[in-house]
């Protein structure tokens, strides 16, 4: 699903340069849900930008389901980003001016889907992650939680083969934590692969995986024996992204 | 390019900033309304005066005889110079580029009145010696009979025709007084015809009150000889009447044996110089309107650009999110401009009915002024160039979009991992 490796990137800081990863080798499984973690300024989501090709490495190939994406055109990184990958970011990053529907509908729009369908679809999605009563508010008008919901539902209506979470619940409360845990460990269970970036041991505990980071560096990188998840329950080709 | 989706998003994005969309859109309203409304004033102008003009051979020159100021060829200065029909004769046949050539005599100094007497009626007149040529000099329509024609002249018949307020004063408005006699120095008319200027202007009184007689009748029985007064020339289409007159004058320096250096021995009064002098006016006050009309226009699209900008930067975040989900810079570029060309389209187009709207309210409420017959405002019913309205729209909007091919192209390059990080 996932290849990295020899993946470098630093950033000029006045007279230092601040590697924000070095030399990263990185391979995920379809199916996996692993969780990164580390300290502030560890590279976590500089990482995560890399994988969601939203930033671009100095150095390193990255192979994402078979394709290289080095010296991908804008345009056909905006199109596998909307194809193969769903973001959700600690700071929800909805369109304020757009109702929860239109956000959960947006990625489709990049689609070319009608609006009719994508609205359909995007009540579908609002529904699954319980918020269809609140389709027609405005971001303003959500709680965190609900907001985060949201921006998970747009991340999951292109049906995408990797999911993206930069500290989602970061922002959230225990109880709201987890119903967004919840949400994440259903869609692994129908086989997307889901990378999570936390701070949070007890988040990152429900992990199948889990990866330290620290100064742009894995410094660990263990995986759990089949204890809570077991990928071999969906062994028949789990990813799906049609 | 704008199909139904983009539209719609267009259509959101603009109704989410409702004011901004507002301001910007009112920039572009009022300044295609100012430039439509402007322009429309400016043709009302301009056609009123032609209007009132259209009395008038606006190209008309009048010349008549002084007296020489030089002495020549032995004669002494001072010698009277009166103009007479062998004159006539000599400009027709040897000046080229004369249409019509009125040799005209009055019977009082200029403008000057005398009585008018039918039955025991008596009204004052200004009576002149005319032939057919000076209907080209002041078209004229005819409520009752007609004008001199060459039998008249030729025969020096004893006829006249009169203005309107002779016939009422004389005859009554509803009496048809061809045929009646009228006297003007105990000399009996028989009334031939009742004129109406083509358009009477600011002179209607002085129109009104003409009595027109064949000019070899006038010269015959109110002896004046062979004598005429002065000419009204209109030169030929495409010629300056100054240098048609320039030609007359050389003529008759040479038959009245004159000083060709002379040149006050001969008048002259052209109309066309006038004419030329409003025509320049025009020029500047048009010159003036599409400037005053295109830097309101600017200014529209100085503040779409602005706002476009400011709308940009403000929305950097929301270009980051719409790219991290799929948006291609491409697409992110064209949203800008369809936004801008909706509101430009939109604000131009209602700026321009609007337009329309006030100048169609403007001739509504000036219609009875400016539509009647003797009207005298130098206004009419003003009009717009529709091709040029809507090509100034459409040079509003290319305008305007390349106003904010700048900020959009900024909005492109967003990065969004810049523009997603949390603040
Ligand atoms: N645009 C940038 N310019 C300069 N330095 C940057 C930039 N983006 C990231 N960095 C640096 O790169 C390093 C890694 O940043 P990154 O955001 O990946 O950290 P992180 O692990 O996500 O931290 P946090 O837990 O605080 O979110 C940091 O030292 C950061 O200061
Ligand atoms: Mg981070």
């Amino acid at each position: 699903m996932i290849d990295l490796s020899g993946i470098s990137k630093s950033y000029q800081m006045g007279q230092h340069r601040v590697h924000a990863l070095r030399e990263i080798n990185l391979q995920i499984q379809p199916g996996e849900f692993v969780a990164i973690q580390g300290s502030s300024g560890s590279g976590k989501s500089t990482l995560l930008n890399v994988l969601g090709i939203l930033d671009t490495p100095d150095t390193g190939s990255y192979t994402l389901d078979g394709h290289a994406i080095e010296n991908l055109s804008t345009a056909d990184a905006a199109r596998y980003r909307n194809r193969f990958i769903g973001f959700v970011f600690q700071s929800f990053n909805l369109i304020h001016h757009k109702s929860a529907l239109d956000n959960v509908a947006l990625p489709l729009y990049y689609q070319r889907v009608a609006r009719k369908q994508r609205n359909l679809k995007a009540l579908e999605y609002l529904e699954h992650v319980g918020l269809k009563d609140r389709a027609d508010h405005k971001p303003s008008e959500l709680s965190g939680g609900q907001s985060q919901r949201v921006a998970i539902a747009r991340a999951l209506i292109t049906q995408p083969a990797l999911l993206l979470a930069d500290e989602p619940t970061g922002a959230l409360d225990t109880s709201t934590s987890e119903q967004i845990m919840n949400l994440f460990h259903e869609v692994n269970a129908q086989g997307m692969t889901v990378v999570l970036v936390t701070h949070e041991p007890d988040i990152a505990a429900q992990a199948h995986r889990s990866i330290v980071l620290r100064d742009g560096d894995i410094v660990s990188d263990r995986t759990r024996d089949a204890a809570r998840h077991n990928i071999s329950d969906h062994d028949s080709d789990p990813v799906n992204h049609s | 390019m704008i199909d139904r989706e983009l539209w719609g998003e267009v259509w959101q994005v603009l109704k989410a900033n409702r004011l901004r969309t507002l301001l910007t859109a009112s920039g572009i309203f009022w300044g295609v309304f100012i430039l439509i409304v402007m322009l429309g004033f400016g043709n009302g102008i301009q056609s009123g005066v032609n209007k009132s003009m259209a009395g008038y051979a606006t190209n008309a020159l009048y010349m008549w005889g002084r007296a020489t100021t030089r002495p020549w060829q032995g004669l002494p200065p001072g010698r009277e110079l009166r103009l007479t029909n062998e004159d006539t004769a000599a400009l027709q046949s040897r000046v080229a580029g004369i249409d019509t050539l009125a040799p005209r005599l009055r019977l009082a100094r200029f403008r000057g009145r005398s009585d008018v007497v039918h039955g025991s009626k008596v009204t004052d007149a200004e009576i002149s010696g005319d032939t057919p040529a000076y209907q080209n000099v002041l078209p004229m329509t005819f409520r009752h009979g007609r004008f001199i024609n060459q039998l008249d002249i030729k025969q020096k018949r004893k006829v006249a025709v009169i203005g309107e307020r002779i016939h009422r004063d004389l005859f009554g408005d509803d009496v048809n007084p061809v045929g009646q006699q009228i006297q003007i120095r105990q000399i009996s008319f028989t009334v031939i015809g009742v004129f109406q200027p083509r358009r009477y202007g600011s002179n209607r009184e002085r129109m009104e009150s003409l009595v027109i007689t064949p000019l070899s009748t006038f010269q015959q029985v109110f002896s004046y000889g062979e004598e005429i007064g002065f000419y009204a020339m209109i030169p030929d289409t495409g010629l300056r009447s100054e240098s048609v007159a320039a030609e007359m004058r050389q003529v008759l320096m040479q038959r009245h044996r004159v000083d060709p250096t002379d040149y006050r021995a001969f008048g002259d009064w052209n109309s066309e110089t006038e004419f030329l002098r409003i025509e320049r006016l025009f020029v500047g006050i048009r010159a003036f309107i599409w400037t005053v009309g295109l830097a309101t226009l600017l200014a529209g699209v100085l503040g779409v650009s602005n706002i476009m900008m400011i709308a940009i930067r403000e929305r950097r975040r929301e270009f980051g999110i719409r790219k991290s989900i799929g948006a291609t810079p491409r697409s992110v570029l064209t949203m800008i401009l369809a936004e801008t060309t909706t509101l430009v389209g939109v604000s131009g187009l209602l700026g321009l009915f609007a337009g329309l709207l006030a100048l169609f309210v403007v001739d509504f409420l000036t219609r009875p002024i400016t539509k009647s017959v003797d009207a005298d405002v130098l206004f009419d019913t003003p009009t717009i160039d529709l091709k040029i309205a809507l090509a100034a729209i459409v040079a509003l909007g290319v305008a305007s979009l390349l106003a904010t091919l700048i900020p959009a192209r900024h909005a492109m390059k967003i990065d969004p991992v810049e523009a997603l990080r949390a603040e």
